[in-house]
């Protein structure tokens, strides 16, 4: 029985040519790299295994070619016995492999390898074929190569599913829900998505803009159906936090009329919006010298794409906040293009097409930048130096090399759809694409051609504003709260960051609260210091049961609430403004 | 009387499973201490002296006697010499690391710094292995975590409690009891149970929740308060550990660990010492007696304390005791009489929890650059850590991401360090 299946799996998986045709990178390498001989814990790793190095993952084909066949005075291969290579001999426990047995002498691949030294193990095959990419469905995967013709590769690409209790890599879905499957085969990535619905199609509805057709359509296919609305204090709480970073006053929860677009466009066209959102964005561009955040804050109303350019060309704030043109490089990919680069800084990214050479070749726009006494001066000359060689940047050709890339950068769509990505991650709890810097081939996004949809937009003016504008008037963004996921069938509520905390109590109390370095983080003494701390304790005053769920839940109390704060006296009424401080509802923005 | 397996195990091993199971339950009930020397501390000057190198390298100071034969350290480390008998010193531990931040990352976490990834220091990972602590914490910074004894890519309930408070000055960790007397602190938290019903649309919420328990632990219990309230010690005793910072740090994580905390961190800062380092580490050593200050003084005081007082109360057996900082100094003084920083040879100091009394692992050349013999890494020495702590560090935990990532991926246990 097994024998009869490892004989049609043989078949099943016959290389195109004829036997002698087998070659390295499309046989050989593929094989080694399912048996994980060159993942990152084994010999793939930076400085491989007992002087054995292999590329991670197979991206770098000559190299593992002439680590195999010519290191180690090429007796890792013998040609004339080719069951005595080391090759063979070591995964088989034949000889003592560090790794243990990772190989079986009557397997597939112990066969092509054995096939492969006969022919005289060539790196290319006398009818050479290249790999030009990869597709995957659900449970198959093919390569595609330079003459037009297709391989089965399924069980010789690596999978992994981004989430296995929702579906294994081979493609079975095991619950309701949807993940994605990366795909690697050959340094080619793809992805698949894998889902099943929670129940039969379901019709919604609820539309307010665009970013609801793609919202709605996904729930839909899901059979999800959507919470309700939330009600007008619940949004004015939500959106005045997310447009301000404060909460609303008593006296605006008591005056808001419902009409919630209205609301939406008053909010973002405040001061302290541009002040709170140029805050945000700081943090993603480096920004947060007060120089540097004066000038951002000054340019919050204009365009983006402009004050990126100038960010990168015209200001000196970037280059006093990162000296190192590699981490400039970083900086591009991760802030800005929504990349991580920085795998690549020591070896060619494992989930994208990424190279060493690429990064360096990124870096290199940044080579000749020096910062002296505060300012920017470009040298004349001088370049990076990647193993021995100068790396020069991939196109342009202008004096000041930041210019070539700024224009790419800001025409890019990857540069449109990164900053999309982060708006609605600050308003939805979560971004399209997790984690925000992270979109790659074979990390997709939970909605597509909502991202398109949302960058395309943003392109229109490149304003952040706007943007934030048009998710906040969405139906799905003004659901009820719930335990949100990335269907978006209900909003996700979010623990406020430290400082929109601190203000809140403040606000709450109306006195100011001491500056602490404790209220920063996410620790036990944050905790302790709102439970016990004297300067909270200073701020607890004695107010009647509805001023003091308007001053700090921004809502009046529920009948059942009511009922329930029954007791009178100060210390009563302290008591219950401490646990409003210290209550999850207040530290959240649901 | 014993059952078929016990006698089975017993014949082949020598002992029987219920040994083994005692054996690996006590491992992992231990306890750890980390002093950390922030800065860099200068392993030619404490634990490892050359001194027949010429002067630019021997430095200012001569070599002391040890518990040993044959093994001397400072002459300013002379009650430490003495305990030699009851530790493992390890003298050629090497990084390529010479940055303090990408040192300290090394050391603490096992892995060299990437920009993809910051893992968690093995403080965290005992967190995360052991549980936060319910009233005391688990894991304890005296008074605050250095670089990179955090959480790293784990849940921020992981972090080490910060004291955040010198325990030779005015000690009092802030914040540890309620304003109010205990009806009205079990009034709030009533209060404050009844509002996160209401409040049904926000469930659970992680780490707030962790610190929340943690926290109401902590206010309603006094036994746990009083770990921190160094007043409870007895004159002589706190006199004994020297009235400096590392000291009644070092006093403190006594404390802490003998009312049940699992790791203390007691992180001294002032080890950086590029220059004038016979002053810096002796301090004012006149006519064989100390005035004020110097780091060797007080940390032979500390240390050698310490270790005698868990002795004497039964815990050095479940406590384990590490001395070391991210990186030893260069060799050849500099032109300021310091020491700048040197990471491929430094000295780490052992002693309890399972560590072999008396032993010395590796040395380095004549000139204390390099490892001559036994060249030791931080994933090496964190196994060893791992494994006397009952921890497996081949365990796979998954970042925010999802990403598989071992406890350690690289390292062996240093097994002459075993007892």
């Amino acid at each position: 029985m097994t024998r009869a299946l490892l004989v049609l799996v043989l078949l099943g998986a016959a290389p195109p040519q004829e036997e002698s045709g087998l070659d390295f990178p499309n046989d050989v390498l593929p094989q080694l790299t399912r048996l994980g001989c060159n993942a990152g814990s084994c010999h793939g790793s930076a400085t491989g295994q007992k002087g054995f190095k292999l590329s991670l993952l197979g991206f770098d084909p000559a190299w593992d070619y002439a680590a195999i066949t010519r290191e180690l005075r090429g007796r890792r291969v013998d040609l004339a016995e080719p069951e005595k290579s080391l090759l063979l001999r070591k995964p088989t426990r034949g000889l003592p492999h560090g790794g243990g047995k990772a190989m079986e002498a009557d397997s597939e691949a112990y066969r092509v390898v054995v096939a492969w030294l006969r022919a005289g193990a060539p790196f290319r095959a006398a009818r050479p074929l290249e790999l030009v990419r990869i597709s995957a469905a659900p449970g198959k995967v093919e390569a595609h190569y330079s003459d037009g013709s297709t391989r089965d590769v399924t069980r010789l690409a690596l999978r992994s599913s981004n989430d296995d209790a929702v579906a294994d890599p081979d493609g079975t879905v095991k619950k309701p829900g949807e993940t994605s499957i990366m795909v690697r085969y050959g340094g080619q990535v793809a992805a698949v998505v894998a889902g099943r619905p929670f129940g039969p199609r379901t019709e919604v509805t609820e539309r307010r803009n665009l970013v609801d057709d793609y919202i709605n359509d996904k729930l839909s296919r899901y059979g999800l159906r959507p919470l309700p609305p939330c009600d007008d204090e619940t949004f004015l709480r939500r959106a005045t936090l997310d447009a301000l970073g404060t909460l609303p006053s008593p006296d605006e929860v008591l005056a808001f009329n419902g009409d919630r677009d209205g609301l939406v466009e008053r909010l973002l066209d405040r001061a302290e919006s541009a002040d709170y959102w140029s805050g945000l964005w700081a943090k993603v561009l480096h920004a947060s010298a007060p120089a540097a955040r004066q000038w951002l804050r000054g340019r919050y109303a204009r365009p983006y794409d402009e004050t990126v350019r100038k960010l990168l060309v015209d200001e000196p704030h970037l280059y006093l906040a990162i000296g190192d043109p590699r981490q400039l490089a970083e900086f591009v990919g991760q802030s800005l293009l929504g990349a991580r680069w920085m795998c690549a800084q020591c070896h060619n990214h494992p989930f994208e097409r990424f190279s060493r050479k690429d990064y360096y070749g990124m870096a290199a726009f940044f080579a000749r930048v020096r910062v002296r006494e505060g300012r920017v001066e470009l040298e004349p000359r001088g370049e990076l130096d990647l193993e021995g060689r100068e790396v020069r940047p991939p196109f342009g050709s202008s004096p000041d090399r930041r210019e070539d890339l700024a224009t790419w950068v800001v025409q890019s769509d990857a540069f449109a759809r990164a900053a999309a990505n982060r708006v609605w991650a600050i308003l939805m709890g979560r971004g399209l694409a997790e984690p925000v810097d992270d979109l790659r081939t074979s990390n997709p996004p939970s909605h597509p051609e909502l991202l398109d949809a949302l960058a395309r937009e943003f392109r229109k003016d490149f304003s952040i504003r706007n943007l934030a504008a048009l998710v906040m008037k969405s139906a799905a963004y003004a659901r009820k709260s719930g335990k949100g996921d990335a269907f978006y069938a209900a909003r996700t509520w979010k623990p406020l960051d430290g400082e929109v905390l601190a203000n809140a109590v403040s606000q709450a109390a109306r006195k100011p609260l001491p500056v602490d370095r404790v209220m920063s983080g996410e620790t036990l003494a944050r905790t302790l210091h709102l439970m016990n701390s004297d300067e909270i304790d200073a701020l607890l005053v004695a107010d009647t049961v509805e001023n003091l769920y308007l001053r700090t839940l921004s809502r009046r109390p529920t009948p059942e609430e009511r009922a329930h704060w029954t007791g009178t006296g100060d210390e009563y009424r302290k008591d219950l403004f401490w646990a409003l401080l210290n209550s999850k509802e207040f530290g959240t923005n649901h | 009387m014993c059952n078929r397996r016990q006698f089975l195990v017993g014949s082949v091993f020598g002992l029987t499973l219920a040994d083994a199971l005692a054996w690996g339950r006590s491992r992992r009930d231990r306890s750890c201490i980390l002093v950390w020397l922030n800065g860099g501390p200068s392993h030619l000057d404490m634990f490892d002296l050359k001194p027949d190198a010429p002067a630019e390298i021997r430095g200012p100071f001569k070599p002391g006697r040890s518990s040993l034969d044959g093994v001397r350290v400072s002459e300013h480390l002379p009650r430490l010499g003495a305990l030699l008998d009851r530790c493992t010193l390890i003298r050629s531990l090497t990084s390529p690391e010479g940055n303090h931040d990408r040192a300290s990352h090394y050391l603490l976490t096992g892995y060299r710094p990437t920009p993809a990834l910051v893992y968690p220091a093995f403080s965290s990972v005992v967190a995360k292995e052991f549980g936060v602590g319910k009233g005391l914490p688990n894991v304890i910074a005296v008074p605050t975590a250095p670089t990179y004894a955090g959480a790293g890519y784990l849940t921020a309930a992981f972090e080490p409690f910060s004291v955040n408070s010198d325990p030779s000055r005015d000690f009092k960790v802030k914040d540890l009891e309620a304003p109010v007397p205990s009806e009205r602190l079990d009034r709030r938290r009533a209060m404050l149970a009844a509002l996160d019903r209401f409040c049904a649309s926000v469930e659970e919420v992680p780490a707030r929740d962790t610190f929340l328990e943690q926290a109401f632990g902590l206010v309603t219990s006094a036994e746990a308060r009083a770990a921190f309230d160094l007043s409870r010690e007895e004159e002589k005793t706190r006199r004994r550990y020297g009235p400096s910072r590392v000291g009644q740090s070092c006093l403190l994580a006594r404390r802490l660990v003998e009312a049940g905390a699992r790791f203390v961190t007691v992180n001294d800062d002032g080890w950086d010492t590029h220059q004038d380092i016979g002053r810096q580490l002796a301090g004012n050593f006149v006519n064989g007696k100390y005035g004020y200050g110097g780091k060797l003084p007080e940390l032979d005081l500390a240390v050698s304390a310490l270790l005698e007082d868990l002795e004497a109360r039964g815990l050095l057996e479940s406590t384990l005791v590490i001395v070391m900082g991210e990186f030893g100094r260069t060799p050849k003084l500099n032109t300021i009489g310091g020491r700048d920083h040197w990471p491929r040879a430094s000295s780490v100091l052992m002693a309890g929890g399972g560590v072999k009394r008396g032993a010395v692992v590796g040395e380095t050349d004549a000139m204390g650059e390099l490892p001559a013999e036994r060249p030791l890494g931080p994933e090496d020495l964190l196994r060893t850590v791992y494994h006397l702590l009952g921890i497996d560090a081949d365990r796979e935990y998954r970042t925010a991401t999802g990403r598989p990532v071992k406890v350690l991926d690289k390292g062996d246990v240093i097994r002459e360090a075993l007892a």
